[in-house]
């Protein structure tokens, strides 16, 4: 299995040294650069100091867990994608982990290449998101994908989580077209570690709190009953839209 | 989600809430009791005082008719007023009055009643509130051993699986990159052992969790071949292995179950089917399922060494192993098919076990509700 971003800079933090050493070892085998820290506070120093493009987190650790590490991170507007790695299977937990900003999530003990394809499909939705359009206007809204900030059409400033630039890049790529949840599921969270597809109506709904100037009904991010999202560029109202378009509640 | 929670609980706080409840009754009894007591002495007195002021004004009244009282008249108004003790009556003056012994007597009696509703009532709440207290510190106990319990299997889960995952990791990195084949045989071998501990670990948490009677699942639709597919996957190496064929026939359908529950129900079904044709040294396993109405059959079928048909209900029970410990030929901590009732009630499903007899293969059969379409 061979990476598909060589160059591709990794952080491991875990508290089992064996574990992350084995993890690391592994990485650099595949042709990534690993490095190792070995509990959430020097995890967090190291990803505040190196700029890497992936960080795989353990959750339970000393001083600081990996829930922490990563809320402080998303805070600081590091938006470094996250694979959480932990021995808690539970739906909530996957939960925990994903609204802490966590990227996708991997129970222990894993089998080696389910890790290894899971990084590779992180990597993969990194390099979209950077390589693709750096920037969005619609409706009088300014996004900009690199730096996560977005100016709305009322002059308020905002600042975009990870997972809404995505959402919202994902949807202005395809413009016109409707774009299915499980499609945007597959495309921002990767692996099936969300239960439900209404996550990404709850994301929706905060868009359009921002972007829309009536977000009951909106004029470009329109809902596609029983399907998907559909963005338009152009304002849309539902007079003279499709039928299907109403905003589902 | 459902969540399980312990019966004993509810009718702990079920129980403390009927004595709050008393013990606020009973409060209420003493106060009523009380008022009572105090209103009727009142009354009382004041009933006294109205004989006396009718006596007065009955004597007056004679009087001022004008009529002599004769002395046998005088007598029969000293009988009226001797069958009034609480009154005190001069025939010189013709005025009555209540006496003071009498009122001393009725606060005398009010008194005593009172000092009994208060000890009596007193002793009451007392032994409410106290009951109270146990209950609750009882209750308060047995959550703080709960949350224990908790932490303790949270511990166990992190302190097991941490380095299990550690030493699987290990495994498979000397299985997938070793370029020595001695190697990479004992790379599969640290992952396979690695893999039977953590089921093992596994069935331990979930009997821990399933016994706390805080299990939560979440019931969705799970396409069944899927999950089939995924637990045969795990097992394929170890059958090979052992010379156990396993062949999967699952239509696409959908049950209602909670994703993980239903993997470790086939998870456990499939781990006792091959260590039932283990023992044989070799043998041949089926998973079939097909949809009867709202529910989905999924059978286990075996040709390994089976068991006595009168231990079919029994090895679903925790620990239980079939025939002697010393002789068994299936190794296991008779953990596995526990877990597998347990979870397979909770998801009202059912689950039955059959065979003919020692050596004649025994059928697993798993009753789940069916996904509605």
């Amino acid at each position: 299995m061979s990476a598909p971003e060589p160059s591709a800079r990794i952080l491991v933090v875990d508290d089992e040294a064996h574990l992350a050493a084995g993890i690391r070892e592994n990485l650099l085998a595949e042709g990534y650069a690993a490095e190792m820290a070995h509990n959430g506070a020097e995890g967090l120093r190291a990803a505040r100091g190196g700029s890497y493009d992936l960080i795989v987190l353990d959750v339970a650790m000393p001083e600081m867990d990996g829930l922490e590490m990563c809320r402080c991170l998303r805070r600081e507007g590091i938006e470094t994608p996250v694979l959480f790695l932990t021995v808690r299977s539970a739906p909530e937990d996957r939960i925990d982990g994903l609204e802490a900003g966590g990227d996708d999530y991997l129970v222990k003990p894993f089998h080696l290449k389910e890790l290894l394809l899971r990084i590779v499909a992180i990597l993969r939705r990194t390099k979209w998101y950077h390589e693709t359009t750096a920037e969005l206007r619609f409706g009088g809204n300014k996004i900009d994908f690199r730096t996560y900030r977005a100016c709305a059409w009322d002059g308020s400033e905002h600042a975009l989580t990870h997972k809404e630039a995505m959402i919202l890049k994902l949807l202005a790529e395809r413009v016109d077209s409707v774009v299915g949840r499980e499609a945007i599921l597959d495309q921002v969270w990767g692996y099936e570690v969300f239960p439900s597809t209404r996550t990404i109506d709850n994301f929706m709904v905060r868009l359009r709190r921002r972007f829309e100037r009536n977000p009951d009904a909106p004029a470009h991010l329109h809902t596609v009953r029983g399907v998907g999202y559909r963005f338009t560029k152009e304002p849309e109202t539902r007079a003279k839209g499709d039928r299907r378009d109403r905003v589902v509640p | 989600m459902i969540l399980r929670r312990d019966p004993t609980k509810a009718l702990q706080v079920g129980f403390l809430v009927v004595l709050a409840i008393a013990t606020a009754q009973v409060a209420w009894w003493i106060t009523d009791q009380r008022a009572l007591a105090r209103g009727e002495q009142e009354r009382v007195a004041a009933l006294y005082e109205s004989d006396a002021s009718a006596v007065t004004a009955f004597v007056e009244l004679w009087n001022a008719a004008g009529r002599t009282s004769t002395v046998a008249e005088q007598d029969a108004l000293s009988e009226v007023v001797a069958r009034l003790p609480h009154l005190a009556f001069d025939p010189a003056d013709g005025v009555a009055s209540v006496r003071a012994d009498a009122i001393e007597e009725l606060a005398g009696d009010v008194a005593s009643r009172l000092n009994r509703y208060a000890w009596e009532g007193g002793f009451f709440l007392l032994v409410l509130l106290v009951g109270m207290a146990v209950l609750t510190r009882a209750i308060r106990d047995d959550a703080q051993l709960r949350r224990r319990q908790q932490n303790f299997i949270a511990a166990v889960s992190h302190e097991f699986k941490s380095p299990l995952a550690s030493m699987r990791l290990s495994g498979e990195t000397l299985a997938t990159r070793s370029t020595e084949p001695d190697s990479r045989r004992l790379g599969e071998r640290l992952v396979e052992d690695g893999d039977r501990l953590l089921r093992m670990v596994d069935n331990l948490l979930d009997t821990a969790r399933i016994d706390d009677g805080r299990i939560s699942l979440n019931r969705e639709s799970v396409p069944l071949r899927e999950v089939v597919e995924g637990v045969t996957a795990g097992h394929t190496a170890r059958a090979a292995r052992e010379d156990i064929t396993v062949r999967a026939d699952i239509p696409a359908i959908t049950v209602d179950a909670d994703p993980l529950a239903i993997e470790s129900v086939l998870r456990n079904l499939l781990d006792n089917a091959i260590k039932a044709c283990s023992a044989r040294d070799g043998g041949e396993i089926s998973i079939e399922a097909h949809r009867d109405e709202s529910e989905v059959v999924v059978e286990v079928i075996d040709d390994g060494i089976g068991f006595p048909p009168r231990d079919a209900a029994m090895i679903f029970e925790k620990f239980y192993r079939s025939g002697d410990a010393g002789t068994n030929p299936m190794p296991g901590t008779g953990l596995g098919l526990y877990v597998v009732r347990r979870l397979a009630e909770i998801s009202e499903a059912r689950v039955v076990a059959r065979s003919d007899g020692l050596g004649k293969g025994a059928t697993f059969t798993v009753t789940w509700p069916a996904a509605r379409t």
